[in-house]
């Protein structure tokens, strides 16, 4: 009982904060500085329309580092936590893998391909339009999730998936020293000629990157997610 | 004109939406939930997807290709759960179960409810 | 005529998801609703960083056919939070990941998903 009280006193005085800050904020009229450089860079020197992914992955580069490698330490520690353990009882026979139906595996062979389609097209967009390579790869393994509830029985090649998220991996970082040999510092991009602007081959590494990113995430959650299968 | 046409459909297709979420809050069991989730959003989204091909006729293809996903994906969704939901037992409100004979209802312990 | 308060409206819209995020995890006992506050409160914390960047009669930052690339600066949004919300939500979702992983493992060794029956180590 006294923790509930607590509970509510402190979301009182949480909320009483948050007000604070929301009649201080003046909406901004112009864009700061910063940004202001960022947006006409952008074009000029990178060659990409999309300014959000010449930020994600050349001007702040490195927090794309960090994160790729997060992804990578959650990979590896859901499959130290959720290794099947000898000794343990087998899950009541409601919760094993039963087939859901002839019409999610109809739905399935339908939607599976477009999906795949889609998140492939969102990866290649990257530097075009909206879209990018955690985008991507996030539609790529729900699509993979499709499958695994359809079809209990497909086996993941996990070893593979594994093989090929380190991989890209390693590709990742290779471009990103790459561009510190060749080009200005690390993750720099302008070591691949820059097309003209807008054109399918155009912004110098940014797409090989964003495809790299892309197939590692996709690899990656796929991975994450069939591990969660009792 | 095509923008009062346009407007009018995307109001209907609000009303809808509004519904769905009235009848999530509304509804005596998960499985009646389900049902009400699943059809009001459905006609919904595609009333509010009517409404912008009239307002901008030059988004139509796009527009009929979410619609068309719209359809061949929700309905499938909530048939997955609901298929799953009464197979793990589910509190049902009172009234004839018709899956009983097809699929039996078994509690967590894997007995016959 | 009275512009319309975008990022204000964001922003309290953001704020609320947070508190009624938090609320779910202080009061509720079952660990899977206490997941799903901090879920919650990730969707929040990007609404609010999203609306941070607005500026007034901005579009988005993305050059294509309706932007022209000269005097864009003017016109857009502010894309630097937008960048820094995309490596939010995938951390976000990678945290969510943990924290079921856990709560599998507590039921598998406690058998039930109340926090009270974990609130006593076993000896």
């Amino acid at each position: 009982m006294m923790q509930r009280v607590l509970s509510v006193i402190v979301i009182g005085l949480l909320a009483v904060v948050f007000t604070r800050i929301v009649g201080a904020y003046v909406q901004l009229d112009a864009l700061r500085p910063l940004a202001a450089s960022y947006v006409t860079l952008s074009p000029e020197s990178l060659t990409t329309p999309n300014v959000i992914t010449g930020i994600l992955i050349t001007y702040r580069g490195l927090d794309t580092l960090g994160e790729v490698a997060v992804l990578f330490m959650v990979a590896a520690s859901l499959g130290l936590l959720l290794k099947p353990l000898e000794g343990q009882p087998k899950p009541p026979k409601a919760f094993q893998r039963s087939d859901p139906g002839e019409i999610v595996h109809s739905g399935k062979q339908v939607m599976f391909p477009m999906i795949l389609t889609f998140g492939a097209y969102v990866i290649v967009n990257g530097h075009l339009s909206a879209g990018g390579g955690f985008q991507g790869g996030a539609i790529v393994a729900a699509g993979v999730m499709l499958l695994l509830i359809a079809t209990p029985e497909t086996r993941l090649n996990t070893t593979l998936l594994s093989i090929v998220e380190s991989t890209a991996g390693i590709l990742f970082v290779l471009l990103g020293i790459l561009g510190i040999v060749l080009a200005g510092g690390f993750l720099d991009p302008r070591f691949l000629p820059a097309g003209e602007l807008g054109g399918f081959i155009s912004a110098g590494a940014i797409p090989l990157i964003s495809a790299l990113l892309g197939i590692k995430v996709g690899a990656e959650l796929s991975v994450v997610i069939d591990k969660f299968r009792t | 004109m095509s923008e009062l046409i346009g407007s009018l459909f995307i109001f209907s297709g609000s009303v809808f939406l509004f519904s769905a979420g009235l009848g999530l809050l509304r509804m005596p069991d998960a499985f009646t939930r389900i049902q009400t989730g699943t059809k009001a959003t459905t006609m919904g989204a595609t009333l509010v997807m009517i409404g912008l091909a009239i307002y901008h006729p030059d988004w139509i293809f796009k527009l009929l290709l979410i619609i068309y996903f719209v359809y061949v994906s929700n309905p499938i969704s909530s048939h997955a759960l609901a298929r799953s939901g009464h197979r793990l037992g589910t509190p049902m409100a009172p009234g004839p179960d018709a899956l009983a004979e097809i699929d039996t209802r078994s509690d967590a312990a894997g007995d016959k409810l | 005529m009275i512009t319309f308060p975008v990022s204000t409206v964001m922003m309290v819209t953001g704020f609320g998801l947070i508190l009624i995020g938090l609320a779910a995890i202080l009061l509720h006992r079952n660990i899977l609703r206490m997941i799903i506050g901090f879920s919650l409160m990730d969707s929040g914390i990007a609404i609010v960083l999203v609306s941070l960047g607005y500026v007034t009669g901005g579009t988005a930052p993305i050059m294509d056919a309706d932007l022209a690339v000269a005097g864009a600066a003017q016109r857009v949004v502010d894309p630097i939070p937008s960048a820094l919300t995309v490596t939010a939500i995938v951390i976000g979702l990678s945290v969510t990941a943990v924290m079921l992983a856990y709560a599998i493992r507590l039921y598998r060794s406690h058998g039930t998903l109340d926090i009270e029956a974990f609130r006593h180590s076993r000896a």
